[in-house]
């Protein structure tokens, strides 16, 4: 007998959790209703003490005693984003279980919405009004966000992900904006805002904490490594480096004794036309990040340039991978100037001057053949750690793919010389798909450039790479991306900042403060981390602190608090 | 039909309960990644954090 459910609601729940058997269509509907949103439900608390547990109790909490880019809060961090990801995937799924039974089953439960998002879909106003930071500092990061939809792309993203650790180390970083050039070069650049060719200086600057930032929010290094990096901060220079031996001019350059970086003053000119009457536009991302690369890979190629030096008189395989490669790309560029026309803008140019340079060196009679092969071995050096720099800085910004890696290598490439590499490789192909891929990758290049927008490029990107005559460039890509992923994925750059003190070459200059004026680097309250604690008496407290939390957690877990 | 219904209702209840199994190892895994970073923590940090889940 089939009995009609006509009490309340609340009755009739109930009969549907005990007497199957009684069910109707309505009765049917309220329960998959129920249940919907009862995964909804209880996928929010899951997530939400998910967030309140890596937002609150490592950062709030904890605060500046515990930096938040601490290897052991950065490994937390990455759990719980894990874990989170997990979450949203196993709900979609279990939602769409639901949903494929209301739709090969005859129930009218239309109305249940296809997709409920989950609490953590919240906006960058959201975001921003829940940190406890300066106004001003809120308005300067929302100039960065509006300055570039690359980097406001990623924020977006890592805020739908729940990615609170990077954001959070974005905030570090802009908390001190005021802090990163030096007194001197503020003084500068309030005379240079007179000067009608530097009308957008204060648009530059969001540009060079833009690009500060983007490593931060992919997560390639912490807020501490880069404090340590550029432990002098920024400073302008007026007068180009003393750069003879490099064979070309650089905008900016990277000091690895005061861990600075020096940007020459006319790169922080207006964009417009060069002396030729070519527009262009400063890819100050790329060159602030190529800077900060240089230190990446100063403290992750061990090897001084004398070591590296023996290494390659000796035998090129004892070399660091990365280097290697590096050392055979200009070998290779030698052999055969097309490779150069699809690599990024800096690594063509360190390809050309090793070329220029050599020839040089060749050719001056006043030099002994001794002399001539010192020269070059120091070029070779010099410029392979041009090349390698250059591509640890298009690992830094992207998100850590391979395909993100390439998009970004091939937008900082000459275009034009590109062009023709890729037109060339094409020619004669019957195929017309590959002229469409062609088509749409020079539409992608020129809204990347005119618009920023970057996504339609990397997936024009992706397409092109699929190509099998393109597999010359995917190979040349692939080759750099994978070491540096490796080296920088998998070794932490610093464990902390007195292991950095003791490893490379500050030595006792390294307890002067002058070191820290204008930088980045903000000493803990309780000076600078040294040592280790005890071991044993450090497993004694983490054991028993295992048990009490434990406990503490296992109480609201029975609560239903968690 | 109304047994389709009652089928369907009963494939209901066993997704709400799979998916409560999955959520309790999800929560298992989380408790256990805080438990790890506890671990590493020394002393006076994790009073500090033991104050703060005391207050969740």
């Amino acid at each position: 007998m089939i009995e009609i459910i006509s009490q309340n609601n609340e009755q009739q729940s109930k009969d549907v959790e005990n007497n199957l058997k009684f069910l109707d269509d309505e009765s049917l509907k309220k329960l998959i209703e129920e249940t919907y949103q009862g995964i909804i439900e209880d996928a929010k608390d899951v997530e939400g003490f998910n967030n309140l547990l890596y937002q609150e109790v490592t950062r709030k909490v904890l605060g500046e005693e515990y930096s938040q880019d601490d290897k052991d809060v950065r490994d937390l961090g990455g759990e719980l984003a894990n874990i989170r990801t997990r979450l949203k995937q196993m709900v979609s799924g279990f939602l769409a279980e639901i949903r494929g039974i209301e739709t090969s089953g005859k129930s009218p439960v239309g109305e249940i919405e296809a997709e409920v998002p989950l609490p953590n879909n919240q906006t960058i106003e959201n975001y921003l009004s829940r940190q406890e930071i300066e106004s001003g500092a809120k308005d300067f990061l929302r100039k960065m966000l509006d300055s570039s939809n690359e980097f406001k792309n990623v924020f977006e993203k890592k805020l739908s992900e729940g990615c609170l650790g990077a954001l959070n180390e974005v905030i570090e970083l802009v908390k001190r904006s005021d802090n990163i050039f030096s007194t001197e070069s503020l003084e500068r650049i309030s005379e240079l805002k007179r000067n009608p060719e530097f009308s957008n200086i204060e648009g530059r600057r969001v540009e060079i904490m833009t690009a500060l930032a983007t490593p931060l929010l992919q997560e390639h290094i912490s807020y501490k490594d880069l404090g340590a990096l550029l432990s002098s901060g920024i400073e302008i220079s007026a007068v180009s480096r003393e750069n003879g031996n490099q064979g070309y001019d650089g905008a900016m350059w990277y000091d690895p004794d005061k861990c600075q970086i020096i940007i020459l003053e006319k790169t922080l000119k207006d964009d417009g036309k060069n002396e030729n009457g070519i527009e262009f536009k400063r890819d100050i991302n790329h060159l602030i990040n190529h800077e900060i690369a240089h230190g990446v890979v100063e403290r992750t190629i061990k090897e001084s340039d004398e070591d590296l030096y023996e290494i390659l008189e000796d035998d090129i395989e004892r070399c660091p991978k990365s280097f290697r490669i590096a050392v055979e790309m200009l070998e290779k560029a030698n052999a055969n100037p097309a490779l150069l026309e699809f690599q990024p803008i800096q690594v063509k140019t360190a390809c050309e001057a090793y070329q220029k340079m050599v020839s040089k060196i060749e050719s001056d009679k006043s030099l002994t053949d001794e002399q001539k092969k010192d020269k070059t071995m120091r070029q070779k050096i010099d410029k392979a750690n041009e090349i390698l720099t250059d591509y640890t800085a298009i690992f830094l910004r992207s998100d850590g793919s391979l395909g993100d890696f390439m998009g970004i290598a091939m937008a900082t490439a000459d275009q034009r010389a590109l062009n023709q590499y890729l037109e060339r490789q094409s020619a004669g192909d019957a195929d017309q798909s590959v002229s469409e891929m062609l088509q749409s990758f020079r539409k992608a290049s020129v809204e990347r450039i005119e618009s920023n927008n970057i996504s339609n490029f990397k997936e024009a990107v992706a397409i092109l790479s699929e190509n099998p005559k393109l597999q010359e460039v995917v190979k040349t890509f692939s080759a750099f991306y994978e070491p540096i992923k490796s080296t920088i994925g998998e070794k932490k750059l610093f464990n902390n900042i007195s292991e950095m003190s003791r490893r490379n070459r500050f030595g006792d200059n390294f307890e002067d403060e002058s070191y820290f004026s204008g930088g980045l680097y903000h000493e803990p309250e309780n000076g600078i981390p040294t040592g280790q604690k005890d071991v044993h008496s450090l497993a004694k407290d983490a054991t028993d602190a295992l048990k009490t939390v434990g406990e503490e957690i296992t109480k609201l877990i029975f609560a239903g608090k968690v | 039909m109304n047994q389709d219904i009652n089928d369907q209702a009963r494939q209901i209840k066993e997704i709400r309960s799979r998916f409560k199994d999955e959520l309790s190892k999800l929560k298992a895994e989380q408790i256990a990644a805080i438990c790890t970073f506890v671990e590493k923590v020394d002393g006076k940090k994790i009073a500090k954090i033991k104050e703060e889940i005391k207050k969740l």
